[in-house]
């Protein structure tokens, strides 16, 4: 019987009117909340982050409404989610990757123009006083403003948009009231400040500024004055004129004499931050050498985990193996651990003179003096392997335990009749059906081993140090440790670079994923035939 | 129908929850970012604050390291703070990003604060931030073991060896930080960034591998070599080496004050040993806290009313020093309650500031990375000159100077790779750049393995300009025999372009 989705208080699909409501209100809820947000985003100038925010709110109001979308209702958090904080930070890091965004260049031109002409400067016929603010019932403010000229005191009563009047009988304390004002304190005073420090007092040419908590000057004047049609910043107090540089994002000095205006703004610097990656000395230096063991420690870290997983799997898989899920239990723990502290015990543990493992070796008597494990280019190497299989076996072992159920028994008592020896059977029939369900993970773990930045950066910290290198680096250090340092190690932080070099990296990762995907997929068939 | 009704209804849900979240009150509000020492007094602030100016403080904790990327990443979307308390050395980099105010002071206050402090906080001639603390580096001594100081490095060397018997270090340094290593520089007559006239850094030259910089690292390499300072130590190490009275001293800071007291009954805290001939007293780096404002505040001027009329004030100064136990900067705090302070400014008194430029961050990871070397046996004339090699080429001076009128000389050959350049035959490699004696000569040494060499040498970093035997242009390569290690010291006369050598000549 369908059910009539015209009746009063029922969505369509027959919700109760207690869930329409909750629906409707978190619809409306997202939707003022996107709202709020897109208006102050475009108030800042981000466009792309309010139109990402406008099709999430539109999405999700349409889905509910319209119903032929209505089915995917239960998709939109993950939906809103990935294009949030997955497609929106590529994008992010894509268009950043042709810009010189960073240490220097943080801003859009207009927030640096905003921020240079903020400056003001008090010009040498300006008279400096001391002020204090009041306010009449209108609302209105003004300065009581006193100075000291040749040992007498002098006083001067400012009102906002009036002319300033001298105060004929001048006092050094502010008065109660004068002409209708009153002196401000307390919170009515802190209420002033937050107004009163860019407001004009006095009339056209006679006007005085505040410029710190002590002084006003007559009048405070903006040192840099920007003008749109030449695009340039002049410097009010001698004469100098800035050019925009819209190649570098600086304003430069138009006699080329000194430093330009600080801060720079973010230009688009097209390909060139990709060709610099290419000119970098860093790269003349040890990068094949990294991109090898970048390769080899993903290979080998994949590898050692997979085989000491599948063995812990195969071993707990049987039944007679007593307190099974107790041991499966304990095995499981390096796996929950955070790996930050992990790491950071296992650097304490390899320490070369007063590391456990060195301490026991030696009382022991198997070695004389410490091993170097972290100081020694081979050891470091051995010891990020080391760590590594003990980080990531137990989810190895998790993954192959379930794969392994889901490998059928008959097979095995099939070839048992055949005459299988439990080698064989193990590379002919487990060996193959796992690797169809677990093939992706391998790939998976090779990408994520690929870049972890985490393992190399808690364990060795960029040590041991390479001898004579152009750029600071590790024997250690993969891909993605050694770019970070170049994107903002050394310069402070150049994001429009780091961006450039993620998409390189990401480049070589996919070309390295797709050819793993055909392995994958030659499994597959493997196992379809047979 | 009904849709159309409910539409309606969502709508002015819409409107409605909408105008609550977009009216946002412009309250008298200070939002100050502090980190969890200082947090707690700022907070007990608040309500004198907000009696008496009616300023609402809103304090929000966050770590020392991470203030300066907060405030240039939150700042100019409006959602930074409007005080912060930032280590010194973040100074340049907030200046050179326009992201902080340049501040004035009363004459009263700066009396109150010591020239050492101010200097920490200012840039291009202007103040940019009121420090709190100041601290360095000191020599720590465990009296039972070392009943005297140190008097130069000779002497700490002496006494290595004659505590070498027991099983004792006589000094433990965290190994390839060069923040703890820079008083061993100094001593030695090394130093980070020259000065020029105007006091303002000479960013081209760096002193890493000036002769008191290589004598410092020569010191570092002997005193590791022979097993008489211990390597691969950090903090947490070298606090147990001094627990368990394997070593004699160490050095590090006051922030360490409290675990110095409770690690060590009987201790002592000394400047840092000179050379003699050179130094009286090694100079550790001086670092500061403190208060800057935020040039992206919307109510700066009522944050320049807070900082001055309630932060930098005798009594803050003083409940900041008693919470925290670091060196004060207003000399109107009594530093009685913890007697460590003075031990540390004590041995402050010739410390160097750390520079604050931008420059900096590409100094401490390649000067990190060469005396992780020499403590691992790495040559130290070459490590401190690759570390050169890479701060230059980081800092961009490398393509100044190559546009500069001097000439490079590179000593070229088969020999490059032994004395640590990256590959032989090539030009561009600076580690065998050959040093300019001023009077058109050159010269370079290195000390080569035994072998059989050859060599010649190249101008500006190419192939173009060429010499070989006999001062020929292009000429042929000379050949080099060792039968044993030898440091070799080569020569070129750009005038007669003759290239010499200690081994045939």
């Amino acid at each position: 019987m369908a059910v009539n989705t015209k009746q009063k208080g029922v969505a369509p699909g027959g919700a109760s009117l207690f869930s329409t409501i909750v629906t409707y209100g978190a619809l409306a809820l997202l939707n003022a909340v996107a709202l709020t947000l897109i208006y102050g985003l475009l108030d800042m100038g981000n466009v792309p982050l309010a139109v990402v925010l406008g099709i999430i709110a539109f999405g999700a109001t349409i889905i509910f409404f319209v119903p032929r979308f209505y089915p995917i209702r239960w998709m939109v958090p993950g939906l809103a989610f990935m294009i949030l904080l997955v497609l929106y930070p590529i994008y992010f890091t894509v268009s950043n990757a042709f810009t010189n965004y960073g240490d220097g260049h943080l801003y859009a031109k207009q927030q640096s123009i905003n921020l240079i002409t903020a400056r003001k400067y008090v010009p040498e016929e300006a008279n400096v006083y001391r002020w204090e603010v009041m306010q009449a019932d209108d609302g209105r403010y003004a300065l009581y403003l006193t100075r000291e000229v040749n040992g007498v005191l002098e006083a001067a009563f400012a009102p906002e948009g009036e002319s300033i009047e001298p105060i004929a009988e001048p006092t050094e304390e502010a008065p109660e009231t004068y002409n209708g004002f009153r002196l401000l304190t307390g919170a009515d005073r802190t209420t002033a400040l937050g107004v009163i420090q860019s407001a004009v007092f006095g009339l056209g040419d006679d006007t005085v500024g505040i410029r710190t908590r002590r002084e006003a000057a007559r009048p405070l004047k903006d040192r840099f004055i920007y003008d749109s049609v030449t695009d340039t910043i002049t410097d009010q107090t001698d004469g100098r004129v800035y050019v925009a540089n819209n190649e570098i994002g600086q304003f430069v000095p138009q006699d080329g004499q000194g430093d330009p205006l600080a801060p720079g703004f973010i230009v688009n610097v097209g390909l060139s931050n990709f060709t610099r990656f290419i000119s970098d000395p860093g790269l003349r230096g040890p990068l094949v050498d990294i991109f090898v063991w970048t390769v080899v420690f993903s290979l080998f870290s994949v590898l050692s985990t997979f085989a000491l997983g599948l063995m812990m799997a195969l071993i707990l898989n049987s039944p007679y193996i007593v307190g099974r899920k107790v041991i499966q239990s304990l095995l499981i723990i390096p796996y929950a651990i955070p790996a930050v502290i992990s790491i950071m015990v296992w650097r304490a543990l390899l320490n070369q003179n007063f590391g456990l493992v060195n301490k026991t070796l030696m009382d022991v008597g198997l070695i004389a003096d410490g091993i170097p494990f972290l100081t020694d280019a081979a050891w470091a190497k051995f010891s990020i392997l080391l760590v590594n299989l003990w980080l990531g076996y137990p989810y190895m072992m998790l993954i192959c335990s379930g794969a392994l159920q889901a490998i059928p028994s008959d097979v095995y008592e099939a070839a048992a009749v055949d005459g299988a020896r439990p080698w064989q059977s193990f590379r002919s029939i487990t060996l193959p059906l796992l690797l169809v369900t677990v093939g992706p993970l391998l790939i998976a773990s090779f990408t994520y081993n690929f870049n972890n930045f985490l393992l190399i950066d808690a364990l060795t910290q960029g040590n041991p140090p390479i001898p004579g290198s152009p750029v600071q680096a590790s024997y250690t250090d993969i891909l993605i440790s050694y770019t970070y340092r170049l994107a903002f190690g050394n310069r402070g932080a150049d994001y429009g670079y780091a961006s450039a070099i993620t998409l390189v990296i990401f480049a070589l990762v996919a070309l390295v994923t797709v050819f793993q995907t055909r392995f994958n997929n030659q499994w597959e068939k493997v196992s379809d035939n047979g | 129908m009904i849709s159309k009704k409910l539409l309606g209804v969502f709508a002015l849900f819409v409107v409605a929850l909408g105008s609550i979240t977009s009216t946002m009150a412009q309250s008298n509000t200070l939002v100050i970012w502090a980190d969890a020492e200082r947090a707690p007094l700022l907070v007990d602030l608040a309500d004198e604050v907000l009696a008496d100016l009616g300023i609402t403080l809103q304090v929000v904790e966050i770590g020392l390291g991470d203030a300066r990327d907060g405030l240039l990443t939150t700042g100019p979307v409006g959602e930074g703070p409007d005080i912060m308390i930032t280590p010194h050395d973040t100074i340049g980099q907030l200046v050179e990003n326009g992201a902080i105010i340049p501040l004035e002071l009363d004459e009263s206050l700066a009396e109150q604060l010591s020239p050492a402090a101010l200097s920490l906080f200012s840039y291009k001639d202007q103040l940019w931030g009121i420090p709190y603390a100041i601290e360095n580096v000191a020599i720590i001594r465990n009296t039972d073991i070392l009943p005297e100081p140190f008097t130069t490095f000779d002497d700490v060397r002496a006494k290595a060896e004659e505590l070498k018997e027991q099983g004792i270090f006589a000094l433990a340094i965290p190994t390839g930080n060069t923040y703890h290593n820079f008083p061993v520089t100094s001593a030695f007559g090394g130093y980070i960034f020259g000065l020029n006239e105007d006091g303002s850094f000479n960013i081209e030259d760096i002193g890493l591998n000036s002769e008191g910089g290589l004598a410092a690292a020569e010191w570092l390499a002997g005193m590791y070599a022979d097993g008489l300072l211990p390597t691969d130590v950090n903090d947490d190490v070298m606090f147990s080496l001094l627990e368990e009275g394997r070593a004699g001293a160490i050095i590090t800071g006051p922030w360490y004050s409290q675990r110095i007291s409770e690690t060590l009954e009987n201790y002592a805290i000394d400047p840092i040993p000179g050379v003699e001939g050179v130094t009286e007293n090694g100079s550790p780096f001086s670092g500061g806290q403190g208060f800057v404002i935020s040039a992206f505040s919307e109510n700066q001027l009522l944050a320049e009313t807070f900082l001055f009329d309630y932060l930098a004030t005798p009594e803050f100064m003083q409940a900041i020093f008693d919470a925290g136990g670091r060196p004060a900067t207003f000399s109107t705090v009594d530093t009685s309650a913890n007697p460590n302070v003075a031990g540390f400014m004590a041995a402050g008194y010739n410390a160097i500031p750390m520079p604050a430029i931008p420059q900096m961050a590409s100094v401490w990871g390649s000067s990190d990375a060469a005396l992780t070397l020499i403590s691992t046996g790495g040559d130290p004339a070459e490590s401190m000159n690759t570390a050169v090699q890479q701060i230059t080429t980081a800092i961009g001076v490398a393509a100044a100077l190559a546009a500069s009128d001097s000439d490079t000389i590179t000593l070229v050959g088969s020999l490059q790779s032994e004395a640590g350049c990256a590959n032989d035959w090539d030009p561009a490699c600076s580690t065998t750049f050959m040093t300019d004696n001023g009077d058109g000569t050159y010269s370079f040494t290195v000390t080569l393995p035994a072998g059989d060499y050859e060599y010649k040498v190249a101008v500006n970093g190419s192939w173009d300009e060429n010499y070989g035997a006999n001062g020929e242009a292009n000429g042929a390569n000379i050949a080099l025999s060792l039968s044993a290690e030898t440091e070799v010291t080569f020569g070129f006369d750009s005038n007669t372009k003759a290239i010499t050598d200690s081994v045939n000549n």
